[in-house]
């Protein structure tokens, strides 16, 4: 965010934020503060319990955190507010949850029907959503029980974008995916971050994904951030042995997979 | 066709539109309550277990009960709001009859509520709340629509529940199919009964089958079949209002306990009411006491009752004045108790008596009660229902120290076919009922006059007491009938072959007493 004075002030604010479980006995996050700028592609990378997860949904309030402040765009997140701004931030979830009574059509336009919009600009918009996510149009009248796992996830990134949010967040999107289907996927999905200058956060425990999708990469362990950096720092740091042995197994993966090649090579 | 199976047809409108009404009733009341309690319930683990705990006790209770509870409960608030408000709450029919079957139709549409919202995928429910909705908008477009079928499944269950349960509102005084299940028993008409239960069948199977449909479509989210399913109630519920919107609200209400004699004094009263030109509606089966409090609450207009059974149970005495002076003290306490006219006496006595087979009783010889006493240790009972409550039976076990071996309790019917059979020796008979000259029977004379009179007398509501339609329709019964003109027309109902309905054997009594039928 541009401010008047010109200083520019991050879209999203986390600010020491703790969230325990059973009653205050174990945390899940530990007094954790970031902040993210407009525009940016964020990914929490960490194991499973580290966190992450439940970071991402104090940003749209479906987790309230025991201590410390969520503001989204200069508003303190509350009680009151969040249902308001949580139908500005796109949500993407792993099983996708679509909803198995409604059609792909229905699925998609859900947000912008709580937000009123007039059924004209629902439809137009429809067809806006399918060319974005590569689906053909006709597809609106199915049921989505009838769809492919890549398809229902196309359908649950529209239904994401479908309000036009300036925010996105996305819990393992492409995790239960085939890795071709992914690929693709992931790949559509970062083209459109840039095209309508998004600010997503995506949780993720593949580090190659998270390398090869994110403008930022924000590593979780023990429901603290233990490392914080673009792609190319994180790849180059060795001072956290933790940080260092996550990272470098994309590389190392990459490396046996080119000597393989290699060894083939002169066949091809 | 035979003619009784053609006299049941031609009650079926009725009854069947009364049946679908109530049930319908209780069904849509049952779903709006516990549609709302389930989903609020949804986010209080401990009020939903409380709800469905209640809800399974209230299931526990006996159908004929809970149907007997609402009257004295429905009776109270009627009291209440009369002294408070200045209106009365009708005790009496469709309204306990709703009430009780409501709380039937509960727990199954409550547990599959609760089932179906529980049951929904928590991702669907991440995705609602992630997308925007209010728990609201959740419940409204996402849970409930899901667990739609399975909801469904239990409205279906309550469907079949409350058309079966609705047959035991007869009692109360509701119109319904067991109308025919309740007046069958007690004349023997087993046409009469096998109609009833095979009409409340059928019509539980049809409403199954199209509340399946419903289910089905609710799950396959098949508009066609929800249409079909939904346009076939439809048509049912609309088939019952047929008879309903043609029938003009009857202007009297004459009342009947449960037995042959009750039904016929009840059909001839309504016939000379109808002579008159007005419209009567018989409500038949009510139990005794339900019968004189609906009267002094103005629900029936007029009903035929016993002296001793009004002295002892309503009044609470347990003194044996003279015939005339307990009619006369009876007379003055009904008016100024509850405004109640008491007519007159019929002519004839329906008192308790005992009795036995004649063989049976000269074989042991025992011609009085207490003979019988002196044996009694050796013999059955056989009683209908109340007797073994009623004081009556109190004062001729004190006052001759009766014992039995054993005791059974009987509908009146089945009494006197163990008797027939010998499965009881010894049977709390009614003095003018036919089956005394038809099985040749020895009443057992009672030398320490134990049991009260039991002068049949008839009755008239509060608002009625001046009425000249009814008086005039009454009048000429007074002091009319003798116990052999009652016998007689209480056999043409209770006899194996050839049997007559109460209403034929009205007829023929009204010819008997030179009035015209």
């Amino acid at each position: 965010m541009r401010q008047e004075d010109g200083t520019s002030k991050p879209l999203i604010e986390l600010t020491d934020i703790s969230i325990s479980f059973d009653g205050g006995q174990s945390l899940a996050v530990n007094d954790v503060s970031l902040n993210i700028d407009a525009g940016t592609f964020v990914s929490l990378v960490g194991a499973s319990g580290s966190g992450k997860t439940s970071l991402l949904k104090t940003i749209n309030g479906l987790n309230t955190p025991d201590r410390g402040s969520v503001t989204i765009d200069g508003h303190i997140l509350s009680k009151d507010n969040a249902i308001g701004l949580r139908r500005n931030i796109g949500y993407v979830i792993q099983n996708v949850g679509l909803f198995p009574h409604m059609n792909v059509a229905e699925n998609i336009a859900v947000t912008p029907r709580l937000l009123h919009w007039p059924e004209p600009r629902i439809a137009s918009r429809l067809v806006e959503l399918m060319e974005l996510v590569d689906l053909p149009t006709d597809y609106l009248d199915r049921s989505v029980n009838m769809l492919s796992g890549g398809q229902k996830q196309r359908v649950g990134i529209a239904r994401a974008l479908a309000a036009e949010p300036d925010i996105v967040l996305m819990d393992e999107p492409f995790g239960a995916l085939d890795p071709l289907t992914r690929d693709a996927l992931a790949r559509g999905y970062r083209d459109l971050h840039d095209k309508f200058g998004l600010t997503t956060v995506m949780v993720t425990h593949d580090m190659q994904e998270a390398a090869l999708l994110s403008d930022r990469i924000v590593v979780m362990h023990g429901g603290q951030i233990v490392c914080d950096g673009t792609p190319g720092d994180l790849l180059n740091d060795t001072s956290n042995p933790m940080v260092f042995d996550l990272l470098n197994l994309p590389r190392r993966q990459a490396e046996r997979i080119q000597a393989m090649v290699g060894n083939t090579g002169s066949a091809r | 066709m035979n003619s009784r199976i053609a006299e049941a047809f031609a009650l079926l409108p009725q009854y069947l539109s009364q049946h679908i009404l109530l049930s319908l009733a209780a069904l849509v009341l049952g779903g709006l309550i516990s549609i709302p309690l389930a989903a609020a319930a949804l986010h209080f683990p401990r009020l939903r277990g409380g709800l469905l705990a209640v809800a399974s006790v209230i299931q526990t209770i006996p159908g004929l009960a809970m149907l007997a509870l609402f009257y004295p409960v429905l009776l109270a608030v009627s009291e209440l709001t009369q002294d408070s408000f200045g209106f009365s709450v009708p005790a009496l029919g469709f309204l306990p009859s709703v009430a009780a079957l409501t709380l039937y139709a509960i727990l199954p549409i409550l547990r599959n509520t609760v089932t179906g919202l529980t049951g929904i995928d928590p991702t669907i429910s991440e995705a609602a709340q992630g997308v925007g909705m209010t728990r609201r908008q959740q419940l409204l477009q996402v849970d409930l629509p899901l667990a739609a079928p399975v909801i469904m499944a239990g409205v279906r269950m309550a469907a079949v529940w409350t058309i079966g349960a609705a047959t035991l509102a007869t009692p109360v005084g509701q119109t319904s199919l067991g109308n025919y299940i309740f007046s069958g028993l007690q004349t023997e008409n087993w046409v009469f009964v096998l109609f009833g239960c095979a009409a409340a069948a059928i019509l539980a199977i049809l409403v199954d089958l199209l509340l399946a449909l419903v289910e089905k479509a609710t799950a396959l989210r098949d508009k066609r079949r929800l249409f079909a399913g939904i346009a076939g109630l439809v048509a049912l519920i609309g088939i019952s209002l047929v008879p309903l919107a043609r029938s003009q609200t009857s202007t009297y209400v004459i009342g009947a306990k449960n037995f042959s004699e009750q039904f016929i004094l009840a059909e001839l009263i309504a016939a000379r009411l109808r002579q008159a030109g007005a419209t009567v509606t018989i409500k038949e089966g009510l139990g005794s006491a339900v019968a004189f409090r609906a009267l002094a609450n103005s629900e029936l207009d007029a009903y035929v009752d016993y002296t001793g059974t009004l002295w002892t149970n309503a009044m609470g005495r347990s003194d044996m004045p003279p015939r005339d002076q307990m009619l006369k003290e009876l007379t003055g306490w009904t008016k100024a108790e509850y405004g109640v006219t008491l007519l007159g006496r019929l002519g004839f006595e329906n008192a308790y008596v005992l009795a036995m087979r004649k063989p049976r009783a000269s074989e042991l010889g025992i011609t009085r009660i207490d003979d019988l006493a002196r044996r009694a240790g050796e013999l059955s009972l056989g009683s209908d229902i109340e007797f073994l409550d009623r004081p009556e039976w109190a004062a001729l076990k004190q006052s001759y120290g009766l014992q039995f071996r054993q005791q059974f309790s009987y509908n009146p019917t089945f009494m006197y076919r163990a008797l027939a059979d010998g499965t009881v020796d010894v049977i709390s008979a009614y003095s003018s009922d036919g089956r005394i000259a038809a099985d040749d029977l020895t009443v057992l004379a009672d030398p320490h006059h134990a049991v009260p009179n039991y002068d049949a007398v008839v009755l008239i509501a509060p608002k009625r007491a001046d009425d000249p339609v009814l008086r005039r329709a009454l009048q000429p019964l007074i002091g009319a009938l003798s116990v052999e003109n009652m016998r007689a027309a209480n056999y043409e109902v209770d006899k194996e072959v050839g049997k007559m309905s109460p209403a034929q054997a009205a007829a023929g009594l009204a010819k008997s007493i030179g009035l015209s039928p």
